[in-house]
């Protein structure tokens, strides 16, 4: 295509794109009608479709994954938890025994806040998990 | 708050019924976009599922940077991209059988534009020359024309430079016009 010709087919492009748009009556140039006929063409949806029930299949087979996700997640968290408390079982008589090389006196130590301690830290664990299952079981 | 914050809000607090409103909000969009890229409608049928599935999966990551549409073009794309490239299919260059207009013999030489529009034949192969036309230039058209997007938008759902946009706009429609003109044997 030489230059001139290009901004001649730009031009039509252009004006068959307002025309349209603006619904001008057709008729008076056929070169445009015939720009304006692709135009037309181009605004036309395609003859296929999906079906009229994809976004609710859709959303149920993503809430069937979340609801999988979280019983994965929750039981994860449990095994997770019961080895920890087995590896420490496990590994007492070591404890006690490095307890006793680096000479802390275990019954003086403050139990109760220790324990305290402990419970706090879980209860913001678990605040925090169900907080944010919201937003991140979502991704 | 926009529609799409609401939405998107809804749908990451776990709202019931959200998602599916962002599904049907955005599934028009998702099927011309895919199914004009990959033109076959099984796999594109899968394709807007997982288009649908990566959107809820990386939902927490739009930052309303750009329209809810915008973001779930370009996923959409780059889904239909990664099926086209897997598949060795051409994005860029023109159909095989591309050469040569259709045979339109029901158009006769005095054009009228709105019997050509009622014209089913004439649509038709209107419609089958869109479908020949390159992967990209579809769905550059489709974008433009069925979606009604702006340049700046189409650019941010294709990657592409907006002049590049611009350019495979025009040669897309000067291709389709060409096609007209010669099934109808008008000198260009």
């Amino acid at each position: 295509m030489k230059p001139e010709d290009i901004d001649r087919e730009a031009r039509l492009q252009a004006a068959a794109e307002q025309a349209e748009c603006l619904g001008h009556p057709p008729g008076v140039d056929p070169g445009l009608d015939r720009h304006r006929l692709v135009i037309r063409a181009l605004n036309r949806p395609t003859a296929l479709q999906l079906p009229a029930d994809f976004a609710a299949r859709i959303a149920k087979r993503v809430l069937l994954a979340e609801e999988r996700s979280d019983i994965e997640d929750w039981l994860m968290t449990l095994l997770l938890l019961g080895v920890g408390l087995i590896g420490l079982v496990y590994m007492q008589p070591v404890i006690a025994l490095v307890v006793q090389r680096v000479h802390i006196d275990m019954p003086q130590l403050p139990w109760p806040m220790i324990a305290a301690t402990g419970a706090g830290i879980a209860v913001a664990w678990i605040v925090d998990r169900s907080v944010s299952r919201g937003t991140t079981s979502a991704r | 708050m926009s529609d799409d914050q609401e939405l998107v809000s809804a749908v990451l607090a776990r709202e019931a019924g959200a998602f599916e409103r962002l599904v049907a909000r955005h599934q028009k969009l998702v099927w011309h976009l895919v199914y004009r890229m990959v033109q076959h409608p099984e796999d594109a049928r899968e394709l807007c599922q997982d288009v649908f599935f990566r959107v809820h999966e990386r939902l927490n990551q739009y930052r309303f940077e750009s329209a809810l549409s915008t973001w779930i073009g370009r996923v959409a794309f780059s889904v239909a991209t990664r099926h086209l490239q897997k598949k060795k299919l051409p994005m860029v260059e023109p159909a095989a059988d591309d050469e040569g207009g259709p045979a339109w013999e029901g158009v006769s030489d005095g054009f009228d534009l709105e019997a050509a529009c009622a014209d089913n034949e004439v649509m038709g192969l209107l419609g089958h020359a869109i479908e020949k036309l390159p992967a990209i230039q579809r769905t550059l058209v489709t974008l433009y024309h069925l979606e009604e997007m702006s340049i700046g938008d189409i650019a941010s759902v294709t990657g592409l430079p907006e002049g590049t946009v611009k350019n495979y706009l025009f040669r897309a429609r000067s291709r389709l016009r060409q096609l007209l003109e010669v099934g109808m044997g008008v000198a260009a």
